[in-house]
């Protein structure tokens, strides 16, 4: 009766295989996001609001470009997998390249 | 305190040698490790151990009396009351236990199961490679990189973390953002998190938080890596919940439910097929 299609996103081998992708999407962001906020100088509060008005500009990017509009079909969660569930771990990345090029570029002579 | 980087907070700048010699070789020290635990683990792992028939059985058949007691709603009451009667019995007389003449002995001793031992020293095995990287790193950063400012954070904490990140400074007044080597460290092994998923794929064993916390339940836990479960028991338990489910057919009476709810019948009628289990 479901749709064939369904069946994927119980899968354990896709699901890996869409959370590793989610995962590399977030972390090469956060990256880039990363080094923009060391770079501009941003500190304390200001960097995280930062991350998070960025963290929301990619959810919606990825929602739409690689999910197609439809993110119930590849994550069991639906929206909160993409947007809720990789954030802490996404933080945790942001925060180490901020602190580096923070540094890099205000710190070091 | 927010805001860009102005002057009115301690200003200080250090040296780029700092940076050259500490702050890069940690983070790239980190990642070689981490990608030689992940190499050095697969080697480790070998093959997979063997499992035997009789303990599959036995797992599987405790599995297959929970399926049937937690979905019992679905298959109508005279096909529940056969497979409850059926598991029932052969739980009572122990007929799926690997070792059916020891039932009454209690949870096997750990020692005279070889594989039970395989699998525990492989659990260990494991743990060292985890644990042991860790530490030298820890210890290999505080004996050389001891003593100094390393870098500042661009975001503030508070007072107590002061003591944790500027160890070894002996200076009351500085900016707890100002912190030393050891708190890139740990600001490290919590971001490269990412960046192994992106090198080793998904399931990589590079990652140093994910042993932290098997320590913490591995010392919770004692010492019950699963082995000295107690079969017979278990399975007697499962008798006694099934005995007491009261069995209710999620069709029962299905029939009259569609009628009523499309109009064509005003009621529903008691039928026989609707009784409860015995």
């Amino acid at each position: 009766m479901a749709d064939t299609s369904e069946i994927y996103k119980y899968f354990e081998p896709t699901v890996q295989h869409n959370t590793l992708a989610l995962s590399n999407i977030h972390t090469l962001t956060s990256w880039g996001v990363g080094t923009a906020a060391g770079i501009l100088g941003l500190t304390g509060w200001n960097g995280f609001i930062f991350f998070m008005a960025n963290w929301v500009v990619i959810s919606l990017l990825v929602l739409a470009v690689k999910c197609e509009g439809r993110p119930s079909v590849y994550f069991k969660a639906s929206i909160m997998d993409v947007a809720g569930t990789p954030l802490l771990n996404t933080l945790l990345s942001y925060v180490l390249v901020w602190t580096l090029m923070h540094a890099l570029v205000y710190i070091y002579d | 305190m927010g805001g860009l980087a102005d002057g009115t907070d301690q200003a200080m700048f250090l040296d780029p040698a700092i940076r050259n010699w500490v702050l890069f070789p940690i983070t790239v020290i980190m990642v070689l490790v981490g990608v030689f635990r992940h190499q050095l683990t697969i080697l480790m792992a070998g093959e997979p151990p063997k499992p035997d028939v009789k303990d599959i059985r036995q797992g599987k058949a405790l599995l297959r009396g929970q399926l049937v007691a937690h979905n019992n709603s679905y298959i109508p009451t005279a096909a529940f009351v056969e497979r409850k009667r059926h598991l029932c019995q052969a739980y009572e007389e122990g007929e799926y236990l690997k070792n059916k003449a020891s039932k009454d002995q209690g949870a096997a001793n750990l020692m005279a199961d070889p594989k039970a031992m395989e699998s525990m020293m492989d659990g260990m095995k494991k743990q060292m490679m985890g644990i042991v990287p860790q530490t030298l790193i820890m210890g290999w950063i505080q004996f050389f990189f001891s003593g100094f400012i390393l870098i500042k954070l661009p975001f503030p904490l508070g007072l107590r973390f002061k003591q944790m990140l500027q160890s070894g400074i002996m200076t009351p007044n500085m900016d707890v953002r100002w912190v030393s080597s050891l708190s890139w460290y740990f600001l490290n092994l919590f971001g490269l998190r990412g960046a192994f998923a992106l090198i080793l794929g998904g399931d990589n064993s590079a990652d140093g938080t994910r042993d932290m916390t098997a320590m913490g339940t591995m010392g919770a836990m004692g010492q019950q890596p699963g082995q000295p479960q107690d079969f017979h028991k278990q399975f007697l338990s499962l008798k006694d919940s099934l005995s007491i489910i009261y069995h209710e057919w999620d069709l029962a009476n299905v029939e009259q439910r569609v009628l009523v709810k499309y109009g064509k019948q005003t009621r529903l009628f008691k039928s026989s097929s609707s009784s409860a289990a015995r």
